[in-house]
């Protein structure tokens, strides 16, 4: 590991910066080189080495398909720190491996933010192959805790603004990127996150990749600017923002980009739309709506201020302060919106997830942190929700009030066994969030035998069996800041329970029947939330199998595959499979 | 000799083509018998026990009147799978006597969007067959790919062919789940028709469009070949031994990105590209009287989700007396909930008001189809079940006759 600033013997310390510019494409190389694609982002300095190599990001340029390495960029090199990084470039893969580096730390920077504690790999880092294979794919390989990106040659009859047959790096997406990043970061927070036990768990996945994808184009400050010149205002009649990688869609023979966030509200489509990418855009149209009306809403009043009270905008360009202005309420929205989503994490149960249960976990979470604070962001996202007939099992009403997890009013205590292991998680998590650092992991592992022992002891009011092993797998502390100057302070721990014997049997098609816990408890270890999917559930488990069926009754493949596609046919559903599936 | 039927009963023929399709029908009708023949194809890899010329020469010879004129009333041709229509590139079917023919509305000549969806299926076909072609002949992929290629010839009998100059006719022409076939000839002998299917919405034509497999083609001889490289020279190459400490990849990171560099999953296309034309069948409903009659060809989930779905539907699927079983005999064209829907209509005990036929043959390389388990299930509705390739067997309980060229049944009418 190298210094990047030189130190010499008699001259006062220089405090490294706390930021790395680099530039990279907004979009992605479709849109050319001008400045409303070529932007620079500020992105975490930490000690780098070649490639880019850092604490939680490793990008190893490899060609899987020629079998050999690229030269890798050297980010500290005098010559790229001087210019914000190399400019853009589609013909120097050292511009590529540095665009991969950016747009992963920026999403990485969007986790960590939200979730009060600093996200890392479980001590590996993660590793990107920008120029991986030859293909029209992307994909995210948990076996390898690593993104492989493809490259290709565009659609020689159907190339949309791209010329027949140009080389088309999926790894110069931002979109793409962040997509991916982002479903590696979603398996990092729920391990179980890819086993399809109900049809919105690949859903989920693909529709959380495509918000995280699509926001972070609202926190580009000079696009948004264009964007609400161009649109005076009306971002949701904007659609380069809400569009997810349309160089690709072009270029592999379609009209248009991939997806979009703006949708057509359908009532039915969540009851009849099932493919993932479909179903997920569901999601992400409900989050878009979310967000599109509480930007509304912020600038109403902005608008009358500058229309002299009438609300309503004269003709032809707006003026330049208040396009600054709508453009700060509008990345400020999309951060509020994000930071939502991505907070839900905390409050989601381990495995088994739904929207619903996602629609739960973001209003409890926006509810414990802002309280009245948050009333008008999270009435519009439950209205957004609502209009796409997404109703979560079990609540009584769309209310507010209905849709927050119950609070815990038993009593219990994590401290009762774990109570040291309280106390080594918060310091580890002040430390890795207030400091920018990664210690050794103090970790769920070695809290684990005491987590483990508390959960048993506590098994029935926690909704887990004591018959069958309890896993804690994970453990950790948050920390936030609420409007109010207040700090909030959590301890998450997961269990799961499995049955691995149902791996053998073919009506759960190769998964094993898992069941699991999230906890929720105050710093002092008082439990406030218990999420639970107990794997003693008779409903759960009847509605497994007949996901199992469902997907059976459609799937050609069972007819004419062998009996290996057979045993484990749901297990194997895979990202590289989903996104073959869809390239279209 | 002509197939000839009683007033009292439809006969049904079901022929052994092998793993195919061909069934004809004969109701009665006042003045003179009506024939409908229901697809005639056979699969490349799973021929009958006769040659497909020699099945041809049956059917023609049971719809030939006294006169020596061979007369159909009503051709369907499904769905354009070889299986289903390979023995229309006959050419004796020039003397044939056609009335009408129909087929699913994707097969319309002009309607844009049939048009996009047909060719969309038969480039993928064609690409895959060309990147294939090295493969096995038992290769599943290959045989499946094959089946899907367009059948020009038989396609052209079916479009211009025959004799008659029969009227033709794409079906449903309205996007109602249960559209009414007016076909005066048929309503004169008191038969209703029903399209059920292929529907005209969104989700089911999504159904019927493969996925691209742009990137398994792409790279494997598929349609736009070129060769393809990186556009990175030799000068970006750099040893592993020059790399910084960290950045080599391990034994196992580099067998894990040789795996993803390999190229996609053709049997995955083939299958895909094979639920898309299946998709595409025409499912009739044919009443007459007290029979019932439920041709679904090989209809997938979706459209059967959405006949299972709509009230009017499930009416007439509840009240049938014949069923063919879709897709010779495979899980996913017959659904549980019908077999079940059937069961309930019945009171779950077997009687014999039903009627069910299953075209197929086993093969070596689907070792799925028939499905044991929807055989069983349609064993316990009913007892009068029969297989193509079991003609050669005693009669099952309430056939008419059986041979190893044919199996019939009378319905009660």
């Amino acid at each position: 590991v190298r210094v990047c600033v030189a130190l010499y013997m008699s001259a006062p310390h220089i405090d490294p910066p706390l930021k790395r510019p680099l530039q990279i494409f907004a979009f992605d190389p479709m849109r050319g080189l001008d400045a409303r694609n070529v932007i620079t982002i500020d992105v975490e300095n930490e000690p780098l080495s070649p490639g880019p190599q850092g604490a939680r990001v490793r990008v190893v340029d490899y060609d899987g398909k020629e079998q050999r390495y690229l030269h890798p960029v050297d980010l500290d090199d005098p010559a790229i720190l001087m210019t914000e990084g190399l400019p853009p470039s589609e013909s120097d893969p050292r511009f590529h491996q540095q665009m991969v580096y950016a747009v992963t730390m920026k999403v990485l920077e969007n986790f960590d933010r939200a979730l009060g504690r600093r996200i890392d790999f479980r001590g590996k880092p993660l590793l990107l192959v920008p120029h991986a294979f030859h293909g029209t794919n992307a994909y995210y390989i948990p076996a390898l805790k690593g993104i492989v990106f493809g490259y290709f040659p565009a659609d020689s009859e159907d190339p949309g603004e791209n010329v027949p047959g140009q080389p088309v790096f999926t790894c110069l997406s931002h979109d793409i990127i962040a997509h991916e990043v982002t479903h590696a970061l979603v398996h990092r927070l729920r391990q179980h996150s890819l086993e399809a036990t109900n049809q919105d768990v690949l859903a989920f996945h693909e529709g959380f990749a495509d918000i995280v994808a699509i926001f972070q184009h609202f926190t580009f400050a000079s696009i948004l600017r264009d964007a609400i010149r161009e649109s005076r205002g009306d971002l949701s009649a904007h659609t380069a923002l809400a569009e997810l990688a349309a160089q690709f869609g072009y270029a592999t023979g379609g009209n248009g980009a991939l997806r979009s966030a703006i949708d057509a509200p359908d009532p039915t489509g969540y009851r009849t739309v099932l493919e993932p990418h479909a179903r997920g855009s569901i999601l992400v149209g409900a989050v878009f709506e979310g967000f599109f009306r509480l930007y509304q809403s912020r600038i109403a009043d902005l608008v009358r201020l500058a229309t002299g009270g009438s609300g309503v905008l004269p003709p032809g360009e707006l003026p330049h302060d208040l396009v600054e202005r709508l453009a700060d309420e509008a990345a400020r929205a999309a951060q509020t919106v994000l930071t939502m989503c991505i907070r839900a994490f905390e409050y989601l149960p381990p495995l088994d997830i739904t929207f619903g249960d996602f629609l739960r976990a973001m209003i409890t979470a926006d509810r414990d942190l802002l309280a009245e604070e948050g009333t008008e962001q999270r009435r519009m996202m439950i209205d957004a929700f609502r209009r796409r007939g997404i109703y979560p099992s079990g609540v009584t009403s769309l209310s507010e009030g209905a849709l927050c997890w119950p609070p815990s009013t038993v009593g219990l205590n994590l401290g009762d066994s774990v109570g040291q292991r309280i106390a080594e998680v918060l310091l580890r998590g002040a430390e890795e969030y207030g400091q920018r650092r990664i210690f050794q992991r103090a970790t769920a592992a070695n809290a684990a035998p005491a987590l483990q022992q508390w959960a048993k002891a506590n098994a029935a009011v926690l909704g887990l069996s004591t018959d069958v092993p309890i896993e804690a797998q994970g453990f950790h502390a948050t920390y936030r800041v609420a409007p109010s100057g207040r700090l909030a302070v959590e301890i998450v721990a997961q269990f799961v329970q499995q049955q691995p014997e149902t791996e053998d049997d073919p009506s759960y098609g190769g998964l094993r029947f898992r069941g699991g816990t999230t906890v929720v408890a105050t710093a002092d270890g008082v439990v406030r939330f218990v999420i639970a999917k107990p794997l003693a559930s008779v409903d759960r488990r009847n509605a497994q199998l007949e996901f199992v069926a469902a997907c059976d009754a459609d799937d050609p493949a069972l007819s004419f595959a062998g009996d290996d596609y057979f045993k484990d046919r749901i297990a194997r559903l895979n990202f590289r499979g989903l996104h073959e599936g869809n390239a279209g | 000799m002509t197939l000839t039927t009683g007033d009292d009963h439809i006969t049904i023929r079901m022929y052994n083509v092998g793993f195919g399709d061909a069934f004809l029908l004969v109701l009665p009708g006042p003045d003179r018998p009506r024939r409908i023949l229901v697809d005639c194809g056979s699969h490349a890899a799973g021929p009958g026990p006769r040659p497909m010329a020699a099945v041809v020469g049956s059917i023609i010879e049971d719809v030939t009147d006294q006169d020596g004129t061979a007369r159909i009333d009503v051709v369907v041709g499904t769905h354009r799978h070889r299986d289903h229509v390979s023995g229309f590139a006959n050419g004796s079917w020039d003397d044939v006597e056609v009335g009408e023919v129909w087929m699913p509305w994707t097969e319309h000549p002009t309607n844009p969007e049939a048009r996009r969806i047909r060719e969309r299926q038969a480039g993928l076909a064609q690409a895959l067959t060309f990147a294939l072609a090295a493969a096995a002949d038992d290769d599943p992929a290959k045989a499946l790919a094959e089946n899907a290629l367009p059948n020009a010839r038989a396609m052209r009998t079916l479009h211009r062919g025959f004799a008659g100059n029969p009227k033709r006719r794409f079906l449903p022409v309205k996007t109602k789940v249960v559209t009414h076939v007016a076909c005066a000839p048929l309503a004169a002998a008191g038969i209703d028709v029903h399209a059920l299917g292929p529907a005209r919405s969104a989700e089911i034509i999504r159904d019927m469009d493969p996925p691209a497999g742009a990137g398994y083609l792409r790279f494997n001889g598929g349609a736009d070949a070129a060769p393809f490289r990186s556009p990175f020279g030799e000068q970006w190459t750099i040893a592993e031994s020059a790399l910084d400490d960290g950045l080599a990849l391990s034994r196992n990171e580099k067998s894990q990105l040789a795996e993803a560099a390999e190229s996609g999953d053709a049997f995955g296309i083939a299958v895909a590209l094979e639920k898309a034309i299946n998709g595409t069948s025409l499912v009739l409903s044919v009443r007459q009287r007290g029979a019932s009659l439920i041709l679904p060809a090989d209809a997938q989930w979706g459209t059967w989700k959405r006949m299972l779905e709509s009230p009017e539907a499930v009416e007439l699927l509840k009240s049938a007396t014949f069923v063919k079983v879709g897709h010779h005999g495979s899980h996913n064209a017959t659904p549980r909930a019908f077999v079940e829907l059937l069961a309930a209509a019945r009171a779950g005990a077997p009687v014999d008001d039903l009627w069910a036929m299953v075209s197929t043959r086993t093969m070596a390389m689907w070792k799925q189809i028939p499905k044991l388990e929807l055989m069983t299930a349609l064993g316990e509705v009913t007892s009068q079940f029969a297989r193509s390739d079991e003609g050669d067997q005693p009669a099952p309980a309430g056939f008419a006759a059986a041979s190893s060229e044919h199996i019939d049944a009378h319905i009660p009418l």
